[in-house]
């Protein structure tokens, strides 16, 4: 309900006073009673101090006054402490009405201002996105062409100066192009990374073991040479983004895959089980695993504990899964035992 | 494959990095295409050239390349407004534009599309998978691809 302006409210006010100063008048002289019809009187009263506040209590303690002088002049013959007892009422309510409607005011402000706030915090919000749509342009953009200069002309060197070259000289070219080409990849999984916190969520009821189920067989397409027995749970249906879950089921999946690489034989597990009452999905190797005292490592941006040399990556995989489960409002975690598998959870 | 010296087909290359020039030119050559190359450093230096304005004053502008290769990051005038102009253009409406870069951003992606362009290619940052980039490029854009035949300027 909107606010009626202050002079509408003047107006009210006075209307009600006017009628019920009236209705003293009426009561007292003209009916001769001593009982007073006051339920109006609280109407003034109550308009009076929810609008003005303390300011307000001029009006209960007009009625009031008005009431006794009525009483005295006009029917002290009546003795009664009715009139009395009223115009105490009068006030007492006009000051519970003002206290209560100065909390409420109050209550808006602040609300008011946390709105602001929000508002502010929001506005903030976008342009830091803003920004950060246009770094990851100029990275996609500036800091690949460099890198191609590099790999060019290394192999502009390797082609048309084979002769000047000898075996070392040739080797420092390649490598050269090798590095140029890691931070090629480097650049790219930065960029996939921070899509993946970008890009709107569209939840839906999603078949995770199907999905698990496609993953795998695509590893195992690829190199049909291993022997890897995938066990995956049937019937785990959970609420997400597809194409974000696809992700991560693709980089733990991916890595259980790659770290079983140097074992003949190995065993990943995709399955479900219970934390704390909540459902836990899990990826577990028998593979090269990871020594726990470096756990809190192994979800940062550009972190390995293996070296390139050892199983190839960039150290971005794990980081996307983090950021993908967090977004979906859950928890992961990893156990691991170097050589015995590692376990990766996590809750949506 | 060798393709044509004398063919007269030219190659509008608009690159602002001599670099990325250097290196699309050595490509072209690795994979024996001859065309002759005509190279704007910036959006405005290629549109003079098409429209026959400003440093390009006087050309004969019914010489119209088979095919421009167009980087999307230029100063002054960038990739995606040169390609709304060119469209925009009589004698360059249906010039057939390869939009040549390394941005991987949908938008620019979906924006170029909008815009009319006809291919859109990745720089790749492996020399080795850029000559075989060019190398499809030119046996597609200057021996399979049939240009549309388009009326000399105004």
């Amino acid at each position: 309900m909107s606010e009626p302006t202050e002079k509408y409210k003047v107006v009210i006010v006075v209307i009600f006073l006017a009628a019920s100063a009236s209705l003293i008048y009426y009561s007292h002289a003209v009916l001769e009673t001593g009982v007073l019809f006051t339920h109006l009187f609280y109407i003034p009263i109550i308009y009076a101090t929810m609008w003005w506040k303390r300011k307000g209590l001029v009006v209960p303690i007009f009625l009031a006054v008005i009431l006794n002088l009525s009483h005295i002049y006009i029917r002290k013959d009546i003795i009664t402490y009715n009139d009395q007892i009223r115009s105490l009422m009068f006030i007492v309510i006009g000051f519970m009405v003002a206290e209560l409607s100065d909390k409420v005011s109050k209550g808006e402000k602040e609300l008011r201002k946390s709105h602001e706030k929000l508002k502010h915090n929001a506005v903030e919000l976008a342009t830091i996105n803003e920004e950060l749509v246009a770094f990851n342009y100029s990275v996609s953009h500036d800091l690949r062409s460099p890198l191609r200069s590099i790999d060019g002309f290394s192999q502009a060197l390797l082609e048309d100066y084979t002769d000047k070259l000898d075996a070392q000289g040739k080797d420092y070219l390649t490598r050269v192009r090798v590095a140029s080409q890691k931070m090629a990849q480097l650049i790219d999984d930065l960029l996939n990374l921070s899509r993946m916190t970008r890009t709107e969520m569209q939840r839906e009821v999603i078949d995770l073991s199907a999905l698990a189920q496609g993953i795998a067989s695509e590893f195992q397409n690829r190199e049909p040479e291993r022997h890897v027995e995938f066990v995956i749970a049937e019937g785990m249906e959970v609420n997400g983004d597809k194409r974000l879950l696809m992700v991560v089921l693709e980089n733990l999946l991916g890595n259980a895959w790659k770290f079983t690489g140097k074992h003949p034989e190995a065993r990943i597990e995709c399955g479900v089980t219970q934390v704390n009452g909540k459902p836990a999905y899990f990826v577990r190797d028998d593979g090269a695993g990871f020594d726990m005292t470096y756990a809190d490592k192994l979800f940062g941006s550009f972190q390995r504990l293996h070296g390139t040399t050892e199983f190839p990556g960039t150290g971005i995989g794990l980081a996307t899964v983090k950021r993908i489960v967090h977004r979906h409002g859950g928890l992961v975690w990893a156990k691991g035992e170097v050589e015995h598998g590692a376990t990766f959870y996590f809750t949506l | 494959m060798q393709t044509g010296e004398k063919n007269g087909k030219i190659i509008l290359l608009v690159e602002d990095n001599p670099d990325d020039v250097e290196l699309t030119l050595r490509a072209l050559k690795k994979n024996n295409i001859l065309n002759k190359v005509v190279v704007a450093n910036d959006g405005v230096e290629a549109l003079d050239y098409l429209f026959g304005t400003g440093a390009y004053e006087g050309r004969n502008t019914s010489v119209i390349p088979q095919v421009l290769l167009l980087d999307l990051k230029l100063p002054k005038v960038n990739g995606l407004e040169v390609l709304q102009q060119i469209r925009n253009y009589g004698p360059t409406k249906l010039l057939p534009v390869v939009v040549l870069t390394s941005s991987m951003e949908e938008h620019d992606l979906i924006a170029s599309y909008q815009l009319g362009a006809n291919s859109y290619i990745r720089k790749p940052v492996d020399f080795s998978k850029f000559i075989e980039a060019v190398k499809q490029l030119g046996l597609y854009w200057l021996v399979l691809n049939e240009p549309p035949v388009i009326e000399s300027a105004i």
